[in-house]
């Protein structure tokens, strides 16, 4: 009987979580100068009410990052000090012909 | 049966000791760099996030578990917005975000400290 399902940090559920979020708020957009902020901010908002229905025992962090495409490079890294076992990752790298957006959620557990 | 729970850190988390931990790092490692190279940049990152961890380890805080994330990019007139929100315990945890550039290269370190009940 695998009982760790509720208590684990599954990546496919978070990263489809996280995508259907990205979709919905930018799929159809274009980079606009003024709607980013609300955008990054409804990416996020969205992803974490998502992910406290799951009702799993974790804290959570989600952090965006949106950036417009003019050619130059961006690279992202993280390092964690956490419980291998029970705790999780899962970042998303999408784009469309004016912006990247990558998505990272930490998920820590209590 | 051992049910010891701690529901208190004797030492929280203080940003400002943090944040003179990331200036001291950051700035020396990206004033180094005279241009933006992409695979220096890459190595660069990762190295910045492993060493940012291994500070906040020396530290000393006691049952903190950390994220560091690292966001490093090339200057080139353009625009990006970074956000974070976090779903944990106001009283106990906490961040720190730090951004530095010069006319090459910016960073934007965030550590994220979270206590462990």
């Amino acid at each position: 009987m695998d009982d760790t399902h509720d208590t684990s940090f599954i990546v496919d559920e978070v990263s489809n979580i996280t995508k259907e979020a990205i979709e919905a708020t930018i799929g159809s957009q274009s980079y606009q100068q003024a709607k980013i902020n609300t955008w990054t901010s409804n990416i996020v908002e969205a992803i974490l009410n998502s992910l406290t229905k799951l009702n799993k025992p974790f804290k959570y962090i989600v952090s965006c990052v949106i950036m417009q495409k003019n050619g130059a490079g961006l690279h992202t890294a993280s390092s964690c000090f956490w419980d291998n076992t029970t705790d999780g990752s899962c970042t998303v790298r999408w784009e469309n012909k004016t912006m990247y957006a990558i998505v990272s959620v930490f998920g820590l557990s209590i | 049966m051992n049910n010891f729970i701690v529901n208190r850190s004797s030492h929280p988390f203080n940003s400002h000791e943090v944040k003179q931990i990331l200036e001291q790092i950051v700035c020396p490692a990206i004033n180094r760099q005279t241009d933006y190279d992409s695979l220096k940049c890459i190595q660069l990152s990762k190295d910045l996030s492993q060493i940012i961890k291994d500070a906040m380890k020396l530290l000393n805080y006691d049952r903190y578990k950390y994220v560091i994330q690292v966001v490093l990019g090339q200057c080139h007139n353009e625009n990006l917005m970074m956000t974070c929100r976090c779903l944990w315990d106001i009283q106990q945890d906490n961040y720190v975000s730090y951004v530095y550039s010069n006319e090459k290269i910016f960073c934007a370190v965030t550590v994220f400290g979270l206590f462990y009940y």
